[in-house]
């Protein structure tokens, strides 16, 4: 396997995109914002650093991380405290903002010269750390591993605190814990500038693995497909999400060679039959089994 | 959070799951005898009906050099891959040639957007060759890629001219946003002065705009002599249609007009003017015969052998290709791309063809033609052998 | 007054009559329903490949818009008496599963198709010219269709029986339900009128655009927005709403360039909802 330089950029992108679920998962599983514009940070991200890079002599990882983060927190203030603050506006109003957001990123990206319009800004340089270039296939999946797994324990870290319960809280009924006292826009914020940053540095990660960032992935298909994701592995826990990426990148990419045309007919098939029949995910699959049975047993 | 549930069940989920990624090194083994060709092209997604049309012209060259003995005594085997009208998807898959597949040569892409997606991973990181085989905006002279496809002096050039000839003095650029429309009709605003004319407009449109109705009246208040467009599927059929219906009186010329096309358009595809390096009425008896053959063996694409769908740039590629490597006496990339820089074909699709040397681009025989309302087109007149104004010979 | 000024206002006139006609569709299931339709798009793609597939072997456009509505009015009500139903109480389960059958359908008609765009040709191709500007008679056609469509559903919500019992059903579903109204059929009746609806705009609109797979997907955000701004719980609000961004898009657009006119529209739509006191988007239906 080592020298198999496919299957490392492989995973590099599904740690990539797995940044991008937690990113999800902590805004709509644990704090209840139904968001549909997570890719819209992740692009922002990448073209911040895409920009960046061509524009400028920049490669240090640090430095670029860094810039990404920022521009994505400052979107994720501006939009958050349009949402939050003040009177309390329904979960439906929020996913129909970041639908909004995602498509004015996504013609954004297409129509103006300065981001390249539809060519996206190809020729993205490798990263540099402490001078030296990451130039192989294994150091950006060893970048991407410790930027991955640094996310991971934050966001654990975080829902396991007592702001996560608070989150929770929010999450399970709005009108309820502001009653109780709980300042509802001040989680609301903060989690969704948390969110923007944790997107918008995996976009980063994409411009600088890949060498190339381009309008689709700003766009409205990556921000549903995350949400696919974390419906299908169910929303409320990390590792669900994560393994449902997981499997479905490689069977996306095995369908790929076989049965191009039929894999996003497959995809609306395990939403549609998700949402119907397993509406908490696939994780809930083995309790409902459970369940079933103890249906059966009794008299 | 990490739920208290069995952890051997969690750890079963994620067993399977790297079992999952492990299947993916499974890569067929390679006999000894052959060697791999990767066909890079847009099989689904908006540029579909291309890739349906580079697949069958790519397995019939391929089998044609396989009859005739193949190369270096090697038969060629053809690897497939979708790159989904996605870039993101196109460096996956450009990877998967380059890195899992090992092929000796990538030939593909369809958009520009795509080549510039693909080209590091291949070209530079991959260290493996890579042929363009598509008209596009020229500008593309990185190490290891080789263009088949003709450059935009070569399809630009003519037709302006013809329409100052003609007494064209006023002209509207009108084109898709992105790099190919933008610098093709850079390059016509070029020509155009040059000639004595004049640019009474120039406007964009996203790729994805669904009604041209604002760019129509843009191009009809004008009233230019002659319209120079480059607006992509699937606007072009809608907004040609909408300038025509609403009365303009000038000439249309692009460089994506030909029997490919024309039929998406629709009848108000009359007298719309363009070059392309071929279209069927071309009469040389090579030409005729090849493509016969073409229809003949591939039904399932039968009508997709057309310009516009990059068939002739598809199938000089691999002879192409095939000449530089008996040239070098090998397979490998350094070698066969020093011989590139000479190879010519006496006979191909439309004419005999040849690298212009230093400039990464070939010397191609160009036509003028004019397209018909019934989805065919007439050659208006043979331009002959138009060398590109490319890389080294930038003009 | 100029043909250029004649094409101009006629311009805005077609584009927003076009998003009105699209829009009235969803005014019903997104507006009175309160159903996340996302896929009310491929409704509307699903009536012009009716009418295209009617042009093509009928050789005639005009069995295929009458068509249209029939067979799209009647996917609707299976696609409500199997899936939507259940979501009625699940706004977001609504906004996935539909999302999950709008994919399904547009990805299906892609690999159907051979070529990605095709052509249809209106019914009537000619132009007529007025003060020196060839307008197409197609374009008019639309104008006076919506403005008779839209009269005529509004006439039988408000003023008749059976728009009465439309909207009592879908203000208080109990109540109906104990005076012997059937709740279920209304609901569904509902979803297939708002279907039919959909259907017949994009047979009338694919002779504009061209048929081809994201037909329905592209117009979606637009068609939302209208909705949204207009307000939910009325069948009026939707249509202003869709011409409140459509005016000024057309507008904007022969100025610059179209893509930054709905780039800006969209955004002063959102910050406009911000602050519109729209009750229907609080939480606990």
């Amino acid at each position: 396997m080592a020298g198999n330089d496919y299957l490392t950029q492989i995973v590099t992108r599904i740690l990539i995109y797995g940044i991008l679920v937690l990113s999800v998962e902590m805004c709509w599983g644990q704090t209840g914002i139904f968001t549909f514009g997570q890719a819209a940070l992740f692009g922002i991200g990448g073209y911040v650093v895409g920009l960046v890079t061509t524009k400028s002599t920049v490669t240090d990882i640090g430095k670029l991380l860094l810039v990404a983060v920022i521009a994505g927190a400052l979107v994720g203030l501006i939009l958050g405290i349009f949402l939050f603050s003040g009177k309390r506006v329904g979960e439906l109003y929020v996913a129909l903002v970041t639908l909004a957001i995602s498509y004015i990123c996504e013609r954004l990206a297409n129509s103006w010269t300065l981001l390249g319009s539809g060519n996206g800004i190809p020729g993205i340089p490798y990263p540099t750390i402490f001078g030296k270039e990451i130039g192989s296939a294994m150091g950006l999946f060893f970048l991407t591993f410790v930027v991955f797994a640094i996310a991971l324990i934050l966001c654990i870290i975080i829902v396991n605190s007592q702001f996560g319960l608070t989150m929770n809280a929010v999450r399970d009924d709005e009108e309820r814990a502001e009653f109780f006292g709980y300042r509802r826009s001040v989680v609301q914020i903060a989690i969704f500038v948390f969110s923007a940053a944790l997107a918008a540095s995996g976009g980063a990660l994409f411009a600088v693995s890949e060498g190339f960032v381009s309008p689709s992935m700003s766009g409205l298909a990556l921000s549903t497909t995350t949400v696919l994701w974390v419906v299908l592995g169910g929303r409320g826990t990390f590792y669900g999400p994560l393994i449902a990426l997981t499997v479905l990148q490689v069977v996306n990419i095995q369908m790929q060679n076989a049965l191009p045309s039929l894999w996003p007919i497959l995809v609306g098939f395990m939403l549609l039959l998700t949402m119907i029949f397993l509406p908490k995910g696939l994780t809930s699959l083995p309790a409902k089994i459970r369940e079933s049975r103890r249906k059966h047993v009794q008299i | 959070m990490f739920k208290k549930g069995s952890t051997r069940r969690n750890t079963a989920i994620l067993a399977s799951a790297v079992a999952m990624l492990g299947s993916l090194t499974f890569a067929p083994a390679q006999a000894a005898q052959t060697v791999k060709i990767g066909v890079l092209t847009d099989m689904t997604g908006a540029f579909g009906i291309v890739g349906k049309s580079n697949k069958a012209v790519a397995q019939f060259t391929i089998n044609e050099i396989n009859k005739s003995g193949g190369v270096l005594g090697r038969k060629l085997v053809m690897v497939l891959a979708d790159s989904a009208t996605d870039p993101a998807v196109a460096t996956q898959v450009a990877s998967k040639l380059v890195n899992q597949d090992k092929v000796a040569v990538v030939v593909g892409g369809v958009a520009s957007f795509t080549r510039v997606a693909i080209r590091d991973v291949i070209a530079k990181r991959g260290k493996t060759l890579y042929i363009w085989p598509a008209s596009y905006e020229g500008n593309e002279c990185s190490n290891n890629v080789w263009n088949t496809g003709s450059a935009p002096n070569q399809q630009v050039d003519p037709v302006v001219k013809h329409l100052l000839s003609q007494g064209k003095k006023t002209f509207y650029l009108a084109g898709s946003d992105y790099l190919y429309p933008r610098n093709i009709l850079a390059r016509v605003r070029q020509v155009v002065l040059a000639g004595g004319g004049s640019i009474v407009g120039e406007e964009y449109v996203p790729l994805d705009m669904t009604d041209p109705s604002n760019l129509v009246s843009k191009v009809l208040a004008s009233k230019a002599d002659a319209l120079f467009e480059v607006v992509v599927l699937p606007g072009t059929g809608p907004f040609i249609k909408g300038v025509v219906d609403g009365g303009f009186k000038g000439t249309i010329a692009g460089t994506l007009f030909d029997e490919g096309i024309n039929p998406i358009i629709g009848k108000q595809a009359d007298g719309l003017i363009g070059a392309q390096d071929f279209y069927l009425p071309v009469t040389d008896a090579f030409t005729k015969a090849t493509v016969a053959k073409f229809n003949k063996q591939h039904p399932e694409a039968a009508g997709l052998f057309s310009a516009t769908f990059n068939a002739p740039a598809w199938y000089r590629s691999i002879y192409l290709w095939k000449a530089a490597v008996e040239k070098a006496k090998s397979f490998d990339t350094a070698k066969v791309n020093k011989a590139m820089d000479s190879i010519s074909l006496k006979q191909s699709i439309g004419g005999p063809v040849s690298f212009a040397p230093g400039t990464k681009h070939l010397n191609l025989p160009m036509y003028l033609g004019k397209s018909n309302a019934d989805g065919s087109n007439t050659i208006v007149k043979s331009l002959g052998t138009i060398a590109p104004y490319e890389c080294a010979k930038k003009q | 007054m100029s043909p250029t000024v004649i094409r101009g206002i006629f311009d805005v006139l077609s584009l927003s009559s076009v998003l009105i006609l699209l829009v009235i569709g969803m005014a019903i299931i997104v507006g009175m329903m309160k159903v996340f339709n996302m896929c009310q798009g491929e409704l509307v793609l699903l009536g012009a490949v009716t009418a295209f597939l009617c042009g093509k072997y009928l050789d005639n456009l005009w069995i295929g818009i009458i068509l249209a509505p029939i067979v799209v009015g009647l996917f609707g009500l299976l696609l409500e008496r199997t899936i939507i139903h259940r979501f009625y109480v699940n706004p977001q389960g609504a906004l996935l599963a539909t999302f999950a059958i709008g994919l399904i359908m547009r990805e299906s008609l892609r690999t159907r198709m051979s070529t990605q765009s095709s052509p249809v040709d209106a019914p009537i191709q000619s132009s007529i010219d007025i003060g020196g500007a060839s307008l197409p008679i197609w374009r008019i056609v639309i104008m006076v269709v919506t403005l008779l469509l839209a009269l005529a559903i509004g006439t039988v919500l408000l003023k008749t029986n059976l728009g009465m019992k439309v909207r009592a059903t879908l203000d208080n579903p109990d109540l109906v339900s104990v005076s012997g109204i059937s709740t279920k059929w209304m609901y569904a009746g509902t979803y297939a009128l708002g279907s039919a609806l959909s259907g017949f705009a994009g047979a009338m609109i694919v002779p504009l655009q061209t048929l081809y797979p994201n037909l329905g997907y592209d117009n979606l955000i637009l068609m939302f927005i209208a909705v949204m701004i207009g307000g939910l719980g009325q069948f009026g609000g939707p249509l202003a709403g869709a011409a409140l961004i459509a005016v000024p898009g057309a507008i904007l657009g022969q100025f610059i360039s179209p893509v930054t006119g709905q780039i800006l529209v969209v955004f002063l739509a959102i910050i406009f909802m911000r602050f519109r006191p729209v009750g229907i988007f609080q939480r606990g239906r």
